[in-house]
């Protein structure tokens, strides 16, 4: 059955199976091992990037795939990189057939799933098989993946790969085998094909038998029978191992290696024991629980508990794939874009309403600050205004004696033989001046001279007055009585307007203090 | 150009299309209303906090002051401009002091400064009210009396200036008394602002 064949075989029990569970529209990741696909694994020194390795791992796989394959149509990823310096780094490139890839996905497009790509079954067992070899750091190591139809060798000291391989043999070869003609003990002609199915059952049920073990369902044939037409297979892949061994390992080395056995091939009862007879060395199964007989099942549980290598696409479906990526990219661009437009324009109006609201009252504290200056302004205009005034007062009214301060005090400094007969003051321009007349009744013993010196003197203490000098003098008679009248002259002192006019003695009720 | 590659490109294209036209109607204005928001409140605040701005209290009091003055000035003014009311208070004040206004005339009255004089004065120069009334006024009384009538004519509500005070001893049958003939000066003074009637209107008007 060539591949196409094969695809569309599985075309009618897919799609049963996908209704049925209701996978419709479900992504499907293919694992699968197609006669197009090819599995490399390539090795070059620590100093090589990891970007270039598997450039050129990806080329060469592209080189190799029957039908051509573009590099860029094929996957490559560094399994494993020696720690030491001067090391290596291991790649493991795959890639199918444009024509393979195509028609898995047009088969799954036909059962209404989404193709989400295709993974090699030999990538997955060769990275089975490094992992095998990386959990064990001690010493060195064999690690052998069983598969259907191919099995893979990885070969490693201390956790650290150093080759992998695929050999030939896998559970269908030993199938294959066992289809052979299976010879009766002691008789020599006597024998039986085993249809395929059949051999298979054996296989999975007997497994390596015992020499002496009867085969259950073939009566009159032991594990004599069986085991010569397994033997050939078991003795390649004990080959393939010791040779691998000697070229990776050295002798002091390979006497402690431990071969683990995984895959769905290590569920052969026998095998494993079977490999270890033939390279001298123990064997370890290593299966997990979940483990299957399947190699695909193998594939899909190892892809499970890891992450899955990066799967292959038809060159359109990738094409596609790629747009749809930059679409959605550029479409969350977008989006971003104008989620942040949209968010800054909210952010923006927020701040804009808040500020209205702020400038509002800015505004308000504005115009009465405004209208506060003006009537602060207005106020030093009044207030400058009535100051001029108030300089024309002072200068109207100019200064001048005080007449009552005067007049007080000369009440105060008169003695009492003296009568005041008159008193004048003028206010000038140029001062103030008052004479003072009066009389003084003569009697004998009077010193009328000393007297009246007296008075003159004591109107000269006056505070108010500048200066008193004594002016003319007379003798007459009133009344048939001598008097002695006098006059005297004042100079007053100037009081300042301001003080007279005493400005802004005005109380708030508008009376005068 | 491959039309995968063509339609990606136009879909890249519209996209930036609709973001640059999302920006420019919403964004770009919103920011250009927020700076010229920020700018216009930043305008309306004081640039220097060393500005301080001026107290409400300090308005208020200056204005007041103000008013005071421009009453006082107006009240003491009004002396010069009715004989009627100075005639009353100079009543009021020989009533308080005790003693008797026998004459009261008024002399050579005119106009100062105010009436026309438009000449700036000197800084030495007298200055000439706006308004001068000139009163002839002969007290009789105590002498004491007389003298607390002119200390209380001085601090009362009128800008005088006695010119001449004569005080002689007053006729025998007056015991005691003198006799003062005064000449006095009572000025007024205009000041801009309220009208002066007004101010007396509202002084008088309980």
């Amino acid at each position: 059955m060539d591949f196409d064949a094969a695809i569309a075989a599985y075309a009618a029990p897919l799609a049963e199976f996908v209704t049925q569970h209701g996978l419709i529209g479900c992504e499907a990741l293919v694992v699968c091992r197609s006669a197009s696909g090819v599995v490399q694994t390539s090795t070059v020194g620590r100093q090589v990037a990891i970007a270039s390795g598997e450039a050129a791992a990806r080329l060469a796989v592209s080189t190799s795939i029957e039908g051509g394959c573009e590099p860029e149509d094929a996957e490559a990823l560094c399994i494993c990189q020696d720690a030491v310096a001067g090391g290596q780094r291991h790649f493991l490139a795959y890639g199918d057939s444009d024509t393979s890839l195509q028609a898995i996905e047009a088969l799954l497009r036909r059962c209404e799933l989404r193709p989400s790509g295709v993974i090699p079954l030999d990538a997955i067992a060769s990275i089975e098989a490094v992992k095998l070899v990386q959990e064990s750091t001690v010493g060195a190591t064999a690690a052998l993946w069983i598969g259907d139809h191919s099995s893979v060798l990885a070969v490693g000291i201390d956790g650290g790969p150093r080759f992998v391989r695929p050999i030939g043999v896998g559970i269908e070869t030993l199938v294959d085998a066992l289809t052979r003609p299976l010879r009766r003990s002691g008789e020599s002609n006597p024998s039986i094909c085993l249809p395929r199915s059949e051999a298979r059952r054996l296989l999975t049920e007997i497994g390596f038998p015992r020499p002496d073990e009867e085969i259950p369902g073939l009566e009159g044939f032991s594990g004599e029978a069986v085991l010569p037409l397994l033997q050939p297979l078991v003795q390649r892949i004990g080959l393939e191992v010791k040779q691998s061994l000697r070229y990776a390992t050295s002798t002091e080395s390979r006497a402690t290696v431990a071969i683990r056995v995984r895959g769905p091939g290590a569920t052969i009862r026998g095998l494993a024991d079977a490999i270890a007879r033939s390279t001298g060395m123990t064997a370890e199964v290593v299966n997990s629980a979940t483990s299957t007989d399947s190699s695909v099942c193998g594939g899909i549980e190892a892809i499970v508990r890891w992450d899955a290598p990066p799967p292959l696409f038809a060159r359109g479906s990738r094409a596609e794939r790629s747009s749809r990526r930059v679409r959605h990219a550029v479409l969350g661009g977008v989006a971003a874009a104008l989620c942040f437009i949209g968010y800054e324009w909210f952010d923006a109006s927020a701040q804009i309403s808040q500020l209205r609201v702020q400038g509002e009252a800015a505004r308000v504290v504005q115009a009465q600050r405004r209208q506060l200056a003006d009537a602060l302004d207005r106020a030093l205009d009044d207030n400058r205004m009535l100051q001029e005034v108030r300089e024309r007062v002072v200068r109207a009214v100019g200064n001048g004696a005080d007449p009552a301060g005067f007049l007080a005090g000369l009440g105060g400094a008169m003695p009492g033989d003296v009568q005041l007969t008159g008193i004048e003051m003028q206010s000038e321009s140029d001062g103030s001046r008052a004479t003072v007349r009066g009389k003084l009744a003569l009697r004998p013993g009077l010193d009328a001279g000393g007297a009246i010196r007296k008075f003159v003197a004591s109107l000269d203490s006056i505070p108010l007055v500048v200066q008193a000098r004594l002016g003319r003098t007379a003798r007459v008679t009133e009344d048939g009585k001598l008097h002695q009248s006098f006059e005297i002259n004042l100079e007053l002192t100037p009081i300042p307007a301001s003080a007279r006019v005493a400005l802004g003695q005005i109380d708030a009720e508008g009376g005068t203090p | 150009m491959n039309p995968q590659t063509r339609q990606i490109t136009a879909e890249i294209a519209i996209g930036l299309v609709i973001c640059f036209a999302a920006a420019e109607l919403l964004l770009l204005p919103a920011r250009r209303e927020l700076r010229e928001q920020r700018a216009s409140i930043a305008g309306m605040m004081p640039t220097s906090s060393a500005v301080k701005a001026p107290d409400e209290r300090d308005v208020a009091r200056l204005a007041e002051a103000n008013e005071r003055g421009r009453r006082e000035i107006v009240l003491r003014s009004a002396a010069s401009k009715d004989e009627a009311a100075l005639f009353a208070q100079i009543m009021a004040i020989a009533d308080r002091q005790r003693i008797r206004v026998d004459q009261f005339e008024p002399g050579v009255s005119g106009h100062g400064a105010g009436s026309g004089s438009k000449a700036t004065p000197q800084p030495d120069e007298p200055v000439r009210p706006d308004t001068v009334a000139i009163y002839n006024v002969s007290l009789s009384g105590g002498y004491a009396g007389i003298v607390r009538f002119l200390d209380e004519l001085r601090r009362s509500l009128v800008f005088v200036n006695a010119k001449s005070i004569r005080i002689a001893p007053a006729d025998l049958d007056a015991a005691n008394g003198v006799r003062a003939e005064l000449l006095v000066e009572f000025y007024g003074f205009n000041v801009p602002g309220e009208s002066p009637d007004a101010i007396i209107r509202r002084e008088v008007t309980p």
